[in-house]
């Protein structure tokens, strides 16, 4: 759990330092533009998938303490952060 | 966005995400005004940045919190469903209200942040209460309530509210101040993703334009959670009420046409 924890703090990081080029991508310009655009677009969904991740570890930490209605609820508040993602998405 | 407004909003975002950091009431409070009245930005995309701050912000708040037993995981679980339905319903009727509303409910909740930073020391003192003293079931069903109200203002405005998630967690369900502190950076992480779909939705989160003003939130938090420890209360209360008040009165105004 502790390695997940690592590998979702090292995603935000990296989530940080992708943007931080986008914006230094988007100052040089010309061609530099789109891959900029790109960058940004990569870092923010990266940023944003940190925490459904922590949820995800959450939940798993709970049902392995067997505190099974926790988890359900952890559970219940992803599916929740999915659907309200795929309805934006399909709209 | 030019290069130089790229750099205004990345260095203006470290200084919002500090500021946030330190007097406790997040990023938007301040960086929402910030893009809307100093920027000249729609308040809408304004909000939709934010939220995404909320989210970077919160990320470095968890680097302070880690290994640390205050947040209640099990009380951000129970209050996040109710935060959740809230925020999504609050990002979905920004788009639906007119500008002026959404500038006068900003100085609403400006001044009432501004009214709970001054109130904390005594609200510290006056509700000492421990982790897993009994809740009434009246207090958590108008807990519940009370945080999907916060939520829905949150997604509205792209604010985490924090000092509405403290003290509705510290005075309603009695949970001890530093352990609801630590819970609201945890709601604010799942409120903040269920607004954003809507607003990305709208075209209100121009990814490029948005990119400076997080990656600077994400910073500035970081270095305001280093900040922290070093700024007496005293101080956060002299400085950030009187700004706060300046931001609420402001952003009335705006509301109001004028």
């Amino acid at each position: 759990m502790e390695r997940w924890e690592a590998a979702c703090e090292l995603l935000g990081r990296v989530s940080g330092w992708v943007l931080l080029a986008s914006v230094a991508a988007a100052a040089v310009g010309g061609a530099w533009g789109r891959l900029a655009e790109g960058l940004a677009r990569a870092g923010l969904v990266a940023l944003v998938s940190v925490p459904p991740l922590r949820l995800l570890a959450l939940m798993v930490r709970f049902w392995r303490e067997d505190e099974q209605a926790l988890a359900g609820l952890a559970a219940l508040l992803l599916v929740l952060l999915g659907v309200v993602v795929v309805r934006h998405l399909v709209a | 966005m030019e290069s130089g407004q790229a750099v205004v909003v990345l260095l203006a975002s470290v200084a919002m995400g500090a500021v946030g950091a330190v007097s406790g009431l997040g990023g938007g409070t301040f960086l929402v005004p910030l893009l809307t009245l100093g920027l000249g930005w729609d308040i809408r995309t304004a909000a939709g940045t934010s939220l995404l701050c909320l989210v970077a912000t919160q990320l470095g708040v968890r680097r302070g919190l880690r290994g640390s037993a205050l947040l209640d995981e099990r009380a951000g679980v129970v209050l996040g469903l109710a935060s959740l339905v809230g925020a999504a319903v609050g990002a979905e009727l920004a788009g639906a209200v007119s500008r002026r509303f959404l500038y006068l409910l900003f100085g609403v909740v400006s001044a009432g942040a501004a009214g709970s930073v001054l109130v904390q020391p005594w609200l510290g003192s006056s509700f000492p209460s421990q982790r897993g003293e009994p809740r009434g079931s009246w207090r958590a069903g108008l807990g519940l309530l009370s945080m999907a109200g916060a939520g829905l203002v949150s997604g509205m405005l792209g604010i985490g509210g924090g000092a509405m998630n403290v003290a509705v967690m510290h005075v309603l369900l009695q949970l001890p101040l530093p352990a609801a502190a630590a819970t609201s950076s945890f709601l604010n992480g799942v409120k903040a993703l269920a607004g954003i779909p809507a607003y990305w939705a709208r075209g209100d989160v121009p990814s490029l334009a948005a990119a400076p003003a997080v990656a600077g939130a994400m910073w500035g938090s970081v270095l305001g959670g280093r900040l922290l420890a070093r700024v007496p209360a005293r101080v956060v209360r002299v400085v950030f009420v009187p700004l706060v008040g300046w931001v609420a009165v402001q952003m009335f105004l705006r509301g109001l046409g004028g």
